[in-house]
């Protein structure tokens, strides 16, 4: 008897093997392709909808800016209004310097002391006082005044100079401040 | 021959494998996709959310300017504007501080011996403000030049006499009146004979005033938020409603003198003869 050899059976079977393998790889393919375009179309849709939503903000700020552009007279006035306090608070600072420094040695020198000169220089912060006083004992008090640890706490700089005794018998002296506290 | 059987393996190709054909255009498709389609949008969603922060941050801006403008008279401090206009005004206060003087020594029995003072250019606008502010060289040129701190002063030197009580009175009220005006030098000349000074002493004080006018240009942006007042401007609201601003009537009329005849000169008076002479 003869042997029953079929080689297109083999064939057959072989190639729709590969027909469901290939399938498979297919389907696969298909759905990560399907997922990244449904991925593509969300993408753009939020991007149509961000870019609705960015229109929709410069609108606004359209809106505000005109509004704002009616206020300008008021803008202005505010501005410089603020403007001017703040040189104000700048002034006052240096000027408020050089009142307590005034008050506070015009307290400590008692009555006996006369300051005969102010000069005041609100760049470098300088106070120059011209002291005056009928005898000694007063000035020699106010050396003590002049170097006890307030004073010389108080103050940058603290100097005292060209001590006299004037024909009269008056002694003078002369105390020259730079304000602001030491660092 | 060979042509042939390549022809046939195509064919079979295409009828055996097209799954795998399919499978490879899809692969193709989907690196398409990845590459060209959602890396880019996806970049751009960033940068377009990246836009949408900093435009809303700036809308916020803009809406509170915008509610601070239409409100700014709900603002306690904007009731003090001006009184700080006549604290430092922004034009070269000559005739103010005139009548602030007066004022202030008539108030403290004191007379000015002399005063002196160089004033220069009274009439010129000092502050301006720029609004937006522009590059363009002809506002550059434009431009006056200001003092770094925003503010000139005019110094006026006067000698007063009074009672030293009176003297030192008016050195205090001096110093808490409109236009603001410091002392920046001081001397005094006693007149008692044992060289010690009793209130009511007569003394003349040498005194050297300097008074503030703001200078400043002032620039500001349309997107920028207005500025603050903080403390120590508050502080400075407060400390100058306790100062006097002595009033100051502008004259906007001629008195006097007539308007076809100046001054005062009757021409009609004077013959031909002498006009020719």
């Amino acid at each position: 008897m003869m042997a029953d050899i079929n080689f297109v059976r083999q064939r057959i079977k072989k190639l729709t093997k590969i027909e469901e393998r290939d399938q498979e790889v297919f389907r696969i393919s298909a759905i990560i392709t399907s997922a990244l375009l449904l991925m593509l179309a969300v993408v753009l849709g939020y991007k149509i909808y961000l870019t609705s939503q960015l229109n929709e903000i410069k609108s606004n700020q359209n809106n505000y800016l005109s509004r704002i552009k009616k206020q300008e007279e008021r803008e202005k006035t505010f501005v410089l209004f603020v403007n001017k306090l703040r040189v104000l608070s700048n002034i006052f600072q240096k000027r408020k310097d050089k009142q307590e420094a005034i008050s506070y040695f015009s307290q400590i020198f008692g009555d006996d002391v006369t300051i005969e000169r102010i000069v005041y220089d609100a760049n470098s912060q300088l106070l120059t006082f011209r002291l005056m006083s009928a005898d000694i004992f007063s000035l020699e008090n106010v050396f003590e005044l002049l170097s006890n640890q307030q004073s010389i706490e108080k103050f940058s700089s603290l100097s005292k100079s060209n001590l006299q005794r004037t024909t009269s018998g008056v002694y003078q002296m002369q105390v020259t401040v730079v304000m602001g506290k030491k660092e | 021959m060979i042509n042939n059987k390549s022809e046939i393996n195509f064919k079979s190709l295409f009828t055996n494998r097209r799954y795998l054909l399919l499978s490879i255009l899809s692969a193709v498709l989907s690196l398409i996709i990845v590459f060209s389609g959602i890396t880019t949008q996806v970049n751009k969603l960033f940068d377009l959310n990246r836009e949408i922060s900093v435009e809303q941050d700036q809308v916020n801006v803009l809406r509170q300017k915008t509610n601070d403008l239409e409100n700014i008279e709900a603002r306690e401090a904007y009731d003090s504007l001006d009184l700080v206009n006549l604290i430092l005004p922004s034009k070269k206060p000559l005739l103010e501080l005139m009548t602030s003087l007066n004022v202030v020594a008539g108030r403290n029995d004191v007379v000015f011996v002399d005063l002196s003072l160089s004033p220069g250019k009274i009439a010129s606008e000092s502050a301006e403000f720029l609004g937006v502010a522009k590059s363009s060289s002809k506002n550059k040129k434009a431009q006056p030049k200001v003092s770094n701190e925003g503010y000139d002063s005019l110094v006026v030197e006067a000698e007063i006499l009074g009672e030293f009580r009176n003297v030192q009175s008016f050195f205090e009220d001096i110093e808490r009146v409109s236009p603001l005006t410091t002392i920046t030098s001081l001397s005094l000349d006693i007149k008692s004979n044992d060289n010690i000074i009793r209130p009511s002493d007569e003394v003349q004080a040498e005194v050297v005033l300097k008074t503030y006018f703001f200078t400043q240009s002032v620039t500001s942006k349309l997107s920028s938020s207005l500025p603050d007042i903080g403390i120590k401007e508050q502080e400075i609201i407060e400390e100058i409603s306790n100062y006097s601003f002595p009033a100051f009537n502008v004259q906007e009329n001629i008195q006097g003198g007539g308007l076809d005849d100046l001054f005062g000169l009757n021409l009609q008076d004077l013959d031909e003869d002498q006009l020719t002479q």
